[in-house]
């Protein structure tokens, strides 16, 4: 699909709102944008802007529905689904990352408002200096990765155990809709409003706020967001737990979260994943098999030393010992600087998605009958499964395979295909992007996608904002 | 003339390595655990704003020019020189040890370009001159020491000092500082009778034969003046010798050492005090020549915190995570409003300090950070450390003034704890020659959560033979190993290895503010270290416990 733009026209008409440094129709610029971290080919936009607050997004799509002109929303473009390449050539581009700021903090509500630019790693600091603490604290990408990115696309990372996604820590969104109005959502419907002051997401009317979660950037575009915060943690505890099998690594996860001890537990693998991330281990512990790292944070340290030595009964119940806190600690304190250095193993084929903590050990049995079947590793295919809590009791799971010699795409693929296949059995993804869609779409339940699509033409007649998103 | 990409076709390797997670331009301050203070770090992005100019953005650019989507023409000559090849991209990517090379991609880009007639022609002025005169300004070679003129410079010493174009020409206080600085030090220095130019801007605009050829006319003047060691006040001279000079015969049998370095080891030799007469807040700008590319953080620090009367601030992005003054990579010559206006950024950080004096150790960094303050309302003053150290040094000292200790070389619990590991080299065993880690001593942990300056600090590194112990921090450590001092204290008493070990993994893994604590601050990938031996280190030194087994 290519759309017809008077590209000058809009480039000056642009340029009149944003200012003309602040547009570009530059072929390197534009390349530069139609590609994000997936292994997806994107098309290329027809102009990219930069705008700095509400009112310049709001006037941007006024002339963009005015005109029928596509309109594709961006952050960081860490995305690992290929959910923020364009679909359509000559789109229109919005960059948000411009809109970076914390717009307030409420200390009454226990509330953060942001610019939806704004990257993970810069709220988590100025937050910290402030004292507070978000709940999620965003994706593994979440140097670069943006929050309203995140929103768009479910992301799910560091702190999900206790907090859950990214979704599930927002309390309300401002929202410039495809006809240029602008919505604010959860309490601060009331037309009198500010976002700053909201305080409840579930009140009065539906929830509004949900319809732009996980929306891939296609419902609206966010541009401002009221997140939750907590005080930063006076008691805090790291340790490491080692297991003979990943049946009983999993089913001390299980009760971990059941109990909700942790704010994050993480790691849990196979002895490939160990060798991978932390080969020392394999000769240090040589009974070990599985592992997983464990974060609590409480207001007070005896609350953390309390919850550490039950999670320490639960691992022993289950055949687990304590081995340090090495992992977890090296885990938290290098929040966003992990997956980095699996790049050079080859570009990554992630399988990211959420399934019930038992299932766990069957799909990895699974995979490993597929790595088996297609001799992953006698074809240089390395891979890496981690699996992380995710509130209210559920996991991500991580199996990445990565391919070192690019004649072997033909093996990975195959290997690649099955291994999705068998996780949709008892899971779902939570991001979609080019990644997942041609194995959800035909899934899902017809009247699902009637739904889904009538809300789309609802707010977005012309199907302007990121189309051919979730389109078979 | 059809443009063949045959440099740049080198190093396409690193397109498909890069995983354009995008932290190498839009990555935010980092997790202060991490001590990774990243910040925003392209300084040509965070000016020009747009992808194309980020080194991922870059990555996919070049992927689409080698791809033959993007032609050649002025809209991609300007872009090519946009980049300042700061290396702050590099430093930031944990893709792959010491990170994707983008500036070399740059820089090969450029050659391709230069080699197929794709030139800017203010650079072509520039190779003129170098041609013509020895230097990049068009200035006559005979005014090259203007600045001191009709005083009487010494042709041969052990010790030569290479002043570089910009000092005498551009910068001639800072040339003046560092002959004043020498001269107060009672340093014996030789000058070289029609020093040239270095050749920095050649490489780094891509006319690599006209460097070469440079480089080697420099060398043999360098041998023919008899000196062992070359000094210089300049970064990007310093850079340009010691790094891209490295395969020319004869530079490998001088010494290259930054003026800093140079001050910083003669005065633990010949003491001296260094005073300003007004108290100042003081900050420093790490050049990228002399921080990133060369590996100097620590001695200019060491200098400039040895200056009394001062408080000396650090930015937020300092050390490896600098952000660049915007000069380098011949931008300010192409592209001067966007040298100015990475300049404005950095100068406003210091600003946002409260800072009084911002001092730099490389004439470009001083003049575009003094450039990019055109016009602001601020006291900031910008100034070398050459000029700074020649103003402020008073008088001679007495005693001696050791880094890692009391002044006089009375004992203190680093310098027990370093006579201890000495007797225990075996604990760094597992660790590959070349790894080096700082230990660093703190009375509270608030104190290295809050990241002030440990009590003390010394460094270890593993070599051929066993380890060596030296004062103070290291230039680029793989590891801080933080201790408090109690942990200290307890440690040196264990009185076997294994009790050692036993000790350290139970600070480590029970830390406690009365008892003893232990924390690490991993300056390099974890798989890196683990590669380095840092996995069997910490198995020996009761880091990775089975406690099961204990």
């Amino acid at each position: 699909m290519t759309a017809s733009i008077d590209i000058p026209a809009a480039q000056a008409a642009i340029a009149s709102i944003v200012g003309a440094a602040n547009v570009s129709t530059e072929p390197i610029v534009l390349c530069s944008y139609a590609e994000d971290a997936s292994p997806f080919p994107g098309k290329l936009p027809g102009i990219v802007v930069r705008p700095r607050s509400t009112e310049e997004v709001k006037s941007i799509m006024v002339y963009a529905a005015k005109n029928k002109v596509p309109v594709v929303p961006v952050g960081g473009r860490s995305s690992i689904c290929g959910s923020t390449i364009p679909r359509v050539d000559n789109a229109l581009m919005i960059d948000f990352t411009r809109m970076d700021q914390v717009i307030a903090i409420n200390e009454d509500a226990m509330t953060v408002t942001v610019q939806p630019g704004i990257t993970w790693s810069r709220l988590i600091h100025d937050l910290k200096e402030k004292g507070f603490k978000l709940g999620f604290r965003g994706p593994y990408g979440g140097n670069a990765g943006t929050v309203a990115g995140s929103l768009s696309g479910n992301s799910i990372g560091c702190g999900a155990a206790a907090h859950g996604g990214a979704p599930d820590n927002v309390v309300s969104l401002e929202v410039v809709l495809a006809s240029g109005e602008v919505i604010k959502t959860g309490s601060a419907w009331k037309e009198s409003a500010e976002l700053k002051g909201t305080f409840a997401r579930f009140c009065t009317y539906n929830d509004i706020t949900g319809l732009f979660l996980g929306d891939h950037g296609s419902l609206g575009l966010k541009t401002a967001a009221t997140l939750k915060i907590f005080p930063v943690p006076k008691g805090v505890a790291y340790f490491d737990m080692g297991f003979p099998d990943i049946h009983s690594g999993a089913r001390a996860f299980q009760e971990i979260q059941k109990e909700h001890l942790a704010e994050e537990i993480v790691m849990l693998g196979d002895d490939n994943s160990i060798e991978l991330l932390v080969n020392s281990y394999r000769s240090t512990f040589p009974d070990v098999h599985c592992l997983f790292g464990v974060v609590i944070e409480e207001p007070d340290e005896r609350i953390a030393d309390v919850k550490k030595e039950l999670c320490e009964k639960i691992a022993r119940k289950h055949g687990g010992k304590p081995i340090g806190q090495f992992l977890a600690k090296a885990h938290w304190g290098n929040m966003f600087n992990l997956t980095q250095s699996l790049f050079e193993e080859g570009f990554w084929h992630n399988t990211c998605h959420l399934r019930p903590i038992s299932t766990l050990p069957a799909i990895i049995d699974q995979f490993h009958a597929i790595a088996k079947k297609h001799e992953l590793k006698k074809n240089q295919i390395n891979w890496i499964i981690s699996a992380l809590g995710v509130a209210h009791c559920y996991t991500s799971g991580w199996i990445t395979l990565f391919l070192k010699d690019k004649s072997k795409q033909d093996v990975l693929d195959a290997a690649w295909d099955e291994l999705k296949a068998a996780e949709m059995v008892s899971g779902v993804p939570y991001w979609t992007g080019k990644l997942w869609e041609p194995y959800v779409l035909p899934m899902t339940s017809p009247a699902f996608l009637a739904v889904m699509k009538r809300v789309k033409e609802a707010l977005d007649p012309e199907n302007l904002i990121h189309p051919q998103v979730f389109r078979p | 003339m059809t443009t063949k990409f045959s440099q740049l076709e080198k190093l396409e390797h690193f397109i498909d390595i890069c995983g354009r997670c995008g932290d190498c331009g839009t990555s935010g301050t980092q997790m202060s655990t991490a001590k990774r203070h990243v910040d925003r770090p392209c300084p040509v992005k965070n000016v020009l704003g747009y992808e194309a100019y980020s080194a991922r953005g870059r990555i996919i650019v070049l992927k689409n020019v080698l791809g033959g989507k993007l032609k050649v023409n002025k809209e991609l000559l300007d872009w090519a020189y946009s980049c300042t090849t700061c290396a702050s991209c590099k430093e930031t990517c944990l893709a792959i040890d010491g990170g994707i090379d983008t500036p070399a991609m740059m820089e090969a880009l450029r050659c391709d370009l230069v080699a197929s007639g794709n030139v800017v022609s203010k650079h072509e002025e520039i190779v003129d001159s170098i041609r013509k005169n020895g230097n990049p300004y068009g200035e006559p070679a005979a005014k090259r020491l203007d600045f001191i003129k009709g005083r009487h410079v010494a042709a041969k010493a052990d010790v030569l000092l290479f002043l570089g174009c910009t000092a005498a020409y551009r910068e001639p206080s800072m040339a003046a500082g560092a002959v004043a600085l020498l001269d107060k030090l009672g340093v014996p220095y030789a000058m070289l009778d029609g020093e040239g130019c270095c050749g920095s801007i050649l490489k780094r605009c891509g006319y690599s034969a006209e460097f070469a050829a440079n480089a080697k006319k420099n060398v043999a003047a360098i041998e023919a003046s008899g000196a062992r060691k070359v000094v210089f006040p300049c970064a990007g001279c310093y850079r340009t010798f010691k790094k891209d000079y490295a395969d020319i015969d004869g530079a490998k049998n001088i010494q290259f050492q930054h003026i800093t370095e140079f001050v910083s080891e003669y005065i633990k030799a010949h003491p001296k005090q260094f005073k300003f007469k007004q108290h100042a807040r003081v900050s420093y700008h790490d050049p990228c020549h002399l921080g990133r590319h060369a590996g100097v953080y620590e001695a200019p620090r060491d200098l400039l915190k040895g200056i009394q009367n001062a408080t000396f601030i650090e930015l937020d992005a300092s050390r490896n995570f600098s952000h660049c003054c915007g000069s380098g990579g011949g931008v300010k010559s192409s592209n001067p409003e966007l040298a100015r206006g990475i300049a404005a950024n950095r100068d406003a950080e210091a600003v946002a300090k409260q800072v009084d004096l911002l001092v730099s150790a490389c004439p470009f960094c001083e003049k575009n950070l003094r450039d990019g303050l055109d016009g602001a309302a601020t006291v900031l003053r910008v100034a070398d450390i050459t000029e700074i150290l020649a103003e402020t040094m008073v008088e001679e000292l007495k005693g001696k003034v050791a880094a890692c200790g009391a002044p006089g070389g009375a004992t203190t619990t680093g310098s027990e704890y370093m006579a201890y590991l000495a007797r225990y080299p075996d604990i760094f065993s597992d660790l590959v020659q070349g790894s080096i880690m700082d230990f660093t001593i703190y009375n509270k942990i608030e104190d290295l959560q809050a990241e002030c300056d440990p009590v003390e600090a010394f460094n270890v590194l593993r070599t051929d033979k066993g380890i060596d112990i030296t004062p103070g921090r290291a230039d680029s450590a793989d590891l801080e190993l933080a201790l408090s001092v109690a942990a200290v204290k307890r440690l040196i008493t264990c009185p076997t290895k294994a009790a050692y070990a036993e000790q350290f993994g139970k600070f480590y893994n029970e830390p406690d503010e009365v008892e003893g604590w232990i924390d690490f601050v991993l300056n390099k990938r974890t798989k890196t270290l683990i590669k380095m031996g840092y996995g069997k280190f910490a198995e020996a030194a009761g880091i990775l416990e089975d406690e099961d087994s204990v």
